[in-house]
């Protein structure tokens, strides 16, 4: 062997080891199990993959609790939980998905960037979801294709998630606004953060780092601007990222942006940094989560309920809503039937009044009513996710690449005035174009 | 004819047995290497051979991968984020020199046993041992627009130098090439004083009394006894610029801002976990490798010249 082709297959070996990285696990076909659950077929080890177990205190307790209820319902049943990193669970999913090995129970993200983009792995659940189920609950949008009412379900939705404007009433007063704030266009919210600033007040804390704020602008400027049947197209492939629909979605932001109302280290900052700010009082409005983290539950203790307020986007009744998240079975999992009874079990209604208690997530039941002691901002907001004016959120739509990709990185550019909206929307279509889940 | 018969007759007896013990030996060679071979084919060829047919195909991880031929190394030559991530592993590359030189320097002043080298060995060493992951962590704090290193540009009146180090696009990849140089350089220290160490002295004395200056004998004798090892730790960097900092950009800037710190590695992680497409990526993998390989190979055949 001459020495140029040593030092050649060398080389050669020290790179194929990088591709190796995509190498692990291989093509297979995708197998469904047998289907309909029974008493008798709920025993042995149910495994379950949990991005928000370990990370949320008031989830990990609740779900701690329900664990232990539903085992000693199963005597026969060992629940194994793990907690799965949230920033990193799409990839340890998708690893999964390919070497067709894994837990019995994923938690997904809703909607076209969670679990509808798994959708080819996962069981579709229609035969075990009871017509009381179906109709108790809420949310199926977010666990079928095309955001539709109805069709094959690929988890069942748990909670209640959006995105909702909070302001903080002290500092509305200070600056001479309304205490019960509800703009009725997007110029009046920016008129109103010029008034906060020139009486030297922050308008708007948040930030940007990630890019999941503006998921939140998207996702209400859309709601705004559009029908729910346009969201739906979004998420059918059937209108483009460059439509005006989308331009006009992403204005909102830009506007308040270009306004100065956000801090200058918005972009340096991330979004639990924002939310701490808006709590610590450096901020007079943010926009929030409906539940989990940034919400009323993390803001009423440090700046009071009665100075807490919600408002909504201007534009139009519009109530836009998804699922907190949605639980399903990959098709690889071996205890299909106890997965499922614990699935039906956590969305119980016992179960989701102990998930309300303990963690604030807001029931997704209509059967669950929130106890007199619950916060205002959680009454109404649970009041409005009931409205006949509920659609579905159009953040829902997007494809995870885009979502976690192309969106974030590219609308932080434009925000920045480094690069076009076209061109961002542009490289949004080419991703949406390349990734979609067929 | 005796003699000679004599002599036919008894050699290949003792080549027979010569060549049965050679034989022996070969085949305990083998048994005692199989272990070995058995992995590496486990665990590196046969991956690698997957990887390669799988950049032939299309593969989303949940179905069957199908053949597609070379649609995907076709797509590769459009895509303009991996063109731009090649780019950015290019800035990296042509930061040799850098990552060269000041390994090169520092290894030479602990050589020459300056006071307190052993201090400084140390210290040098130490960003070595701390994981990416870490690093990345660590320098998100410090480099924050409000994070240490502004606070302390502000604090001494140099308020004008403070910037967004993470979140300018013209500043943040040279800041993540300072970064990966500080991170790993103090392996090169590490070489290099393993190559000084192994210097001919006597070449060196013969310099000194021809009356060479120390420069000149810097330039002229120790520069070119420790090129096989510049050679060796320019072929690592080459690899590592491709494949090793995957975490700390990761951890650092995820990419960003916008796609300002997007390397192939990073791509390729993306396409193939957020975007699913696992028989793309392996394309961008296969097309790593190549230009490894070619980088590689140049650079040391540039270095090669240059000493003949």
């Amino acid at each position: 062997m001459t020495k140029p082709f040593r030092t050649g297959l060398g080389f050669g070996l020290a790179g194929l080891l990088a591709i190796a990285l995509v190498a692990c696990g291989g093509g297979g076909d995708s197998q469904s199990g047998a289907t309909g659950g029974s008493e008798a077929n709920v025993s042995g080890k149910i495994a379950v993959w949990d991005f928000e177990y370990e990370t949320t205190p008031g989830y990990t307790k609740a779900i701690k609790a329900l664990d232990a209820e539903f085992e000693k319902l199963h005597p026969g049943v060992t629940i194994e939980r793990t907690a799965q990193p949230y920033e990193n669970y799409e990839a340890i999913y998708r690893a999964a998905f390919t070497a067709h090995e894994g837990p019995d129970i994923m938690t997904m993200s809703p909607g076209q960037s969670g679990v509808l983009s798994y959708k080819n792995g996962l069981e579709e659940l229609n035969d075990r979801i009871s017509p009381e189920m179906n109709e108790s609950i809420s949310q199926w949008e977010s666990v079928t294709p095309g955001l539709a009412a109805e069709g094959p379900r690929y988890g069942v939705p748990f909670g209640i998630q959006g995105w909702v404007f909070y302001y903080n009433k002290q500092l509305f007063a200070k600056a001479g606004l309304s205490t019960s704030f509800q703009p009725k266009s997007w110029g009046e919210l920016i008129s109103a953060g010029k008034r906060l600033k020139a009486a030297g007040i922050q308008p708007f804390a948040g930030g940007n780092k990630e890019g999941s704020e503006t998921w939140g602008w998207f996702s209400l400027g859309f709601q705004s601007a559009n029908t729910p049947q346009q969201t739906t197209e979004l998420a059918e492939g059937k209108m483009s990222y460059t439509d005006e629909a989308v331009t006009k979605a992403f204005q909102p932001e830009i506007e308040t942006q270009e306004a100065g109302l956000y801090p200058s280290d918005r972009f340096g900052k991330t979004a639990i940094e924002g939310f701490t700010q808006f709590a610590e009082g450096k901020g007079a409005m943010i926009l929030g989560f409906w539940t989990t983290g940034g919400y009323w539950g993390d803001f009423n203790p440090a700046i009071g309920e009665k100075n807490l307020g919600i408002f909504y986007p201007p534009g139009n009744a519009q109530v836009g809503t998804l699922a907190g998240y949605a639980d399903s079975i990959p098709v690889f999992a071996k205890n299909k039937d106890a997965a499922w009874a614990l699935i039906e079990f956590l969305s119980s209604k016992k179960a989701s009044e102990t998930f309300f208690r303990e963690a604030g997530i807001l029931p997704n039941r209509g059967d669950v009513t929130l106890p007199k002691s619950a916060p205002v901002q959680a009454r109404e907001l649970v009041e409005a996710s009931r409205s006949p004016e509920r659609v579905i959120a159009p953040n829902a739509a997007l494809q995870a690449a885009v979502n976690f990709g192309t969106m974030p990185a590219e609308m932080n550019q434009v925000l920045q005035g480094r690069t076009s909206l076209e061109g961002a929307q542009e490289a949004m279509q080419e991703t949406a174009e390349k990734t979609r889940v067929e | 004819m005796t003699a000679s018969s004599g002599a036919g007759s008894v050699g290949p007896r003792t080549g027979r047995r010569h060549g049965a013990r050679h034989s022996g030996r070969g085949l305990t060679r083998w048994l005692f290497l199989l272990p070995a071979l058995v992995l590496l084919a486990v665990l590196i060829v046969y991956p690698i051979g997957d990887a390669i047919r799988l950049a032939f195909t299309s593969w989303d991880g949940f179905s069957a991968p199908h053949s597609i031929g070379l649609s995907n190394f076709e797509d590769l030559l459009k895509d303009k984020r991996f063109k731009e991530s090649l780019l950015h592993n290019l800035a990296i590359v042509v930061a040799i020199p850098i990552w060269i030189a000041v390994p090169y320097a520092v290894a030479c002043g602990i050589h020459t046993k300056v006071a307190g080298w052993r201090f400084f060995r140390l210290v040098f060493f130490l960003p070595v041992v701390l994981s990416p992951v870490v690093l990345g962590a660590y320098y998100g704090i410090v480099l924050a627009e409000s994070g240490p290193l502004n606070g302390a540009l502000r604090s001494v009146g140099l308020g004008g130098l403070a910037h967004e180090w993470l979140n300018d696009p013209a500043l943040t990849l040279p800041v993540v090439i300072g970064i990966i140089i500080w991170a790993t350089f103090g392996v090169g220290v590490l070489i290099f004083l393993a190559g000084l160490a192994n210097l001919d002295e006597e070449i060196v004395e013969a310099a000194q009394v021809d009356g060479a200056s120390r420069w000149q004998i810097q330039r002229h004798v120790v520069f070119w006894q420790l090129l096989p090892v510049i050679e060796f730790w320019t072929v690592i960097i080459v690899i590592a610029s491709f494949t090793a900092f995957f975490p700390l950009i990761y951890t650092l800037t995820k990419g960003g801002p916008g796609t300002a710190t997007f390397t192939v590695d990073f791509d390729l992680y993306s396409e193939a976990f957020t975007s699913g497409r696992l028989g793309y990526a392996s394309a961008i993998g296969v097309v790593m490798m190549f230009i490894i390989l070619v980088t590689c190979g140049g650079l040391v055949a540039l270095l090669r010249w240059r000493r003949s």
